[in-house]
């Protein structure tokens, strides 16, 4: 059957598409009024970059800004890049900061931008009581909420007198195939290994590394598929941070956890720490959301949650399977110097696990 | 306005957010990039691990493609040419992996089995793009002529005539599998994800990420995105002419094929289909209602992530109905153009597609990281609507050309003579005569801006969407919430294309 067209007064067509044609119309329309209502209602009030993790952070800010009133927009890093993405984006924004609050799980990627000079210098009160090794002496940065590089290990495959002490432990025959450490090419396994650059020298950490592949270690993206990998039993023990290890503890797997080195070389420890970056454009609400951070109570929900981070200060309460920071036997290294190299140590790493 | 002002208008738009970002690839790779410590392209280029990332590549985008159109044909052919049961519901029920993105089908899998390696990202990819291959073989084999079967059948026997019916099929499985290998390649999160745990598998787009985001090298990642944007613009043009030639089969009255009894093969056919079926849509699906649990843990986890869900709809529905809007234009010019002129558009609409979507972030990040009123695209949702504008444009232009060439000249004249003004007649005349391929064009587009993850995922801005949340989620342990969220923008993702499916009278047209 044809269709029906009819021209009238030589502007309106009218057929038997016009309704369709108008319901088109109105699902597009009402898209572009979401669209614009949704813009129309983002105007952050603070703008924070952060590599905590997203479940641990976004309560936090969402209690911060019911709080203070004042709207927080916040980037949160991707797994695959962790922190370095996070400073990437910085660097690049650096003749612009978009950014005011910088939230980093970890120190060294924070000094390097201190270095760069992208950070204010920002004393905050809240900040008094957290112990001055923590603190940069330039107020550039503060540190806060520790986590720790330990052994996870899998209570059904490792013997107690079995339990690995230190590194060399991982480099043993018998556990060829057996073990595993994250690729240290980001995140704190990046950190871990650009300390031992520095405390173990170059050719030692070569050497290691050499060693380590050769024992056949499964090198996964990150330190969750370590803990995963142990906590499943695929793997015997592995180097992980503490949160992933409280991730299966909590989860009820039967696994154990040694914080390497006590009595020798001692375990690495990697802070928070919170900046607040130069030129940012809401510098008064950024101030605000440091105090946040910085105070007790936050040192406190992080260290009950899942995250199970160490607090710094003596005075923050924390769970008993969290260990307190004074018990613990923290390995010294140049953290400025391991700041500064950072980028040598990841063209060599990358030689080694980038292949 | 004059018909000149309005491709004037359009032309502009097109140049500026969707070939400009093209031409700074070659700008960067040519002169470097003053912001980082850049080595000149030839030097990215001439390293010994360039031959590991291209054979990988290579390998992995061959494979995923034949896998691919080898599932996607002989699914076509059983719901196109056979007697198999269902085959009604089959032929719709095959476009459901579209809905769900090559890294959520990862997700499913690897939470349900240990996979791991080449073989695992390629079974995922093949999954997941098959329903490319069986909609274009399937158009295909649609067209099919009872008369010309016949006659192959007497003159040759039934094999002849499979020969003919393979022979008309191959120009559109080809085009599938070069639009096949151009996704693969591209894609930076499927190989990442699935290399997670044991050997990492190298591809280049995981290189451009690598360089960019570890390293600081714009101009590395950049240069290390021209083996795979040669690949792809290759592909690109194998498509195009493949899909010139099997649009021209059918000649005089054309009589449909009925379909040919499975006989003794209706058990292994049923079973291969639904097998295909399940393993790529129905299980992954199924097994994410059951990590939920219960509809609270799915309402928790909307609650939790609605700002994110909604920036998704938002940017996917922006970059469609932007696309649509110059593809109105352009595409028009296109289909009223001679043949070089159209395959010069198509061309340059084609490279911000064929480039790995890591360097088209990258390459946005440098054109609207500049301070001032670029900050405000920047800074806002609006970098992602024209990220996935200039990554998506191609298809809103192939669809709404082909809409808008199948309408007659003479009735735009008629219009003409009849007082319709050259705006009137470009925004609502064609628009109502081509509503259906205009319709598809926009789902198309809204669809594709849903799934895609790599190009949002350097974005600040992008920060804020489901395949973001989900990406970074799946690292913390946190299964139900991403196997929510995961359910969630499947759901999202059709309901507009079954709302348009239910309501379009003249239904949805996408022809490429």
């Amino acid at each position: 059957m044809p269709r029906r067209t009819r021209v009238r007064r030589g502007t309106q067509l009218e057929d038997s598409s016009t309704n369709m044609f108008l319901r088109c119309q109105i699902v597009i329309y009402f898209f572009i009024a979401c669209a614009l209502a949704a813009a129309g209602c983002s105007k952050p009030g603070v703008v924070i970059y952060t590599s905590a993790d997203q479940t641990f952070a976004e309560p936090l800010l969402a209690e911060f800004e019911q709080k203070t009133g004042v709207v927080v927009q916040a980037v949160y890093d991707i797994e695959a890049a962790k922190t370095v993405g996070l400073v990437r984006t910085l660097l690049e924004e650096r003749s612009h900061p978009r950014c005011d609050v910088f939230w980093n799980n970890e120190l060294i990627h924070t000094m390097r931008l201190a270095s760069a000079g992208l950070l204010a210098p920002y004393a905050s009160p809240a900040a008094a009581d957290i112990p001055a090794a923590f603190k940069d002496p330039k107020s550039e940065w503060t540190a806060f909420a520790a986590r720790a590089r330990v052994f996870i290990i899998n209570k059904d495959l490792v013997k107690p007198e079995d339990y690995p002490k230190n590194l060399g432990d991982l480099l043993i025959a018998k556990w060829r195939g057996k073990i595993g450490v994250a690729r240290p090419l980001s995140g704190t396994t990046l950190s871990h290994f650009a300390i031992l650059y520095e405390v173990l020298g170059v050719d030692r950490t070569r050497d290691f590394i050499k060693q380590l592949i050769a024992n056949d270690a499964n090198l996964p993206s990150g330190n969750a598929y370590v803990a995963e990998l142990v906590a499943g039993g695929q793997l015997a023990f592995g180097l992980t941070d503490t949160d992933d290890y409280e991730t299966q503890r909590a989860a009820g797997k039967h696994v154990d956890v040694v914080y390497p080195g006590a009595g020798g070389d001692g375990t690495v420890v990697l802070p928070n720490s919170v900046a607040l970056i130069k030129d940012c454009p809401h510098p008064e609400n950024g101030k605000k959301l440091i105090d946040f951070l910085l105070g007790r109570d936050v040192e406190r929900r992080l260290a009950f949650s899942d995250s199970a981070n160490i607090p710094v200060r003596d005075a923050v309460e924390s769970p008993p399977h969290v260990k307190r920071i004074g018990n613990i036997t923290i390995m010294s290294a140049p953290m400025p110097k391991v700041a500064e190299n950072l980028d040598a140590r990841l063209d060599d790493l990358k030689s080694f696990f980038l292949k | 306005m004059t018909r000149r002002a309005i491709y004037i208008i359009a032309f502009i738009l097109f140049a500026a957010l969707v070939v400009w970002p093209g031409i700074e690839v070659l700008n960067i790779c040519i002169f470097g990039d003053s912001a980082s410590a850049s080595q000149p392209a030839a030097g990215v280029l001439a390293g010994l691990r360039q031959w590991t990332l291209l054979i990988n590549t290579l390998c992995l985008g061959a494979s995923v493609a034949a896998g691919a159109t080898a599932v996607g044909a002989a699914m076509a052919w059983c719901a196109t040419r056979t007697d198999l049961p269902m085959r009604g519901f089959v032929s719709i029920a095959w476009l459901g992996p579209l809905f769900l993105p090559a890294l959520m089908l990862g997700i499913a899998w690897t939470g349900m089995v240990q996979i791991h390696g080449f073989a695992a990202i390629a079974g995922i990819f093949i999954f997941n793009y098959y329903p490319i291959a069986a909609v274009f073989t399937a158009s295909s084999l649609a067209r099919a002529d009872r008369h010309a079967l016949e006659a192959a059948e007497i003159a040759g026997g039934r094999r002849l005539a499979r020969k003919l019916l393979f022979r008309q099929a191959l120009p559109s499985m080809l085009a599938a599998a070069c639009g096949i290998f151009i996704f693969t390649i591209a894609d930076f999160s499927v190989p990442d994800y699935i290399s997670s745990i044991g050997p990492k598998y190298n591809v280049y787009s995981d290189e451009v990420f690598s360089r960019w985001q570890r390293a600081g090298d714009a101009s590395g990642a950049v240069a290390t995105s021209l083996p795979p944007l040669a690949l792809g613009l290759a592909a690109f043009a194998a498509a195009s002419r493949l899909r010139g030639r099997s649009n021209c089969i059918i000649r005089g009255r054309f009589h449909p094929a009925p379909p040919r009894a499975l006989g003794p093969w209706k058990i292994p056919a049923v079973f291969f289909v639904w097998f295909v079926l399940a393993v790529s849509f129905m299980i992954p699906v199924g097994f994410f209602i059951y990590t939920i649990g219960s509809p609270g843990v799915a309402l928790d986890a909307l609650r939790e992530a609605r700002r994110d869900i909604l920036n998704t709809m938002i940017y996917s529905a922006g970059a469609a109905v932007a696309a649509l809007a110059i593809a109105l234009v352009i595409g028009h010019a296109a289909a009223r153009a001679g043949r070089k002129t159209r395959a010069a558009i198509e061309a340059a609409a084609a490279l911000p597609f064929a480039l790995p979507a890591i360097a088209l972030a990258i390459v946005m990040i440098r054109m609207w990281n500049r301070g001032g009123a670029a900050d405000y695209v920047y800074a806002s949702v609006g970098i992602v609507i024209f990220i996935m504008l200039a990554r998506f444009y191609i298809f809103s232009h192939a669809v709404v050309s082909a809409g808008l060439g199948a309408v007659d000249p003479d009735l735009e004249s008629a219009a003409a003579l009849a007082g319709m003004g050259p705006a009137r007649r470009m925004f609502l005349l064609l628009p109502r005569i081509a509503a259906p391929s205009l319709l598809g064009a926009f789902l198309l587009v809204f669809v594709l801006s849903m799934r895609e993850l790599d190009a949002i995922v350097l974005i600040p801005s992008g920060n804020s969407s489901t395949m973001f949340r989900v990406y970074n989620a799946i690292h913390f342990n946190r299964k139900e919430f991403v196997a929510a969220l995961c359910a969630v923008h499947v759901f999202l993702t059709f309901v507009p294309v079954a709302i348009c499916s239910l309501f379009a009278r003249r239904g949805i047209e996408v022809s490429l």
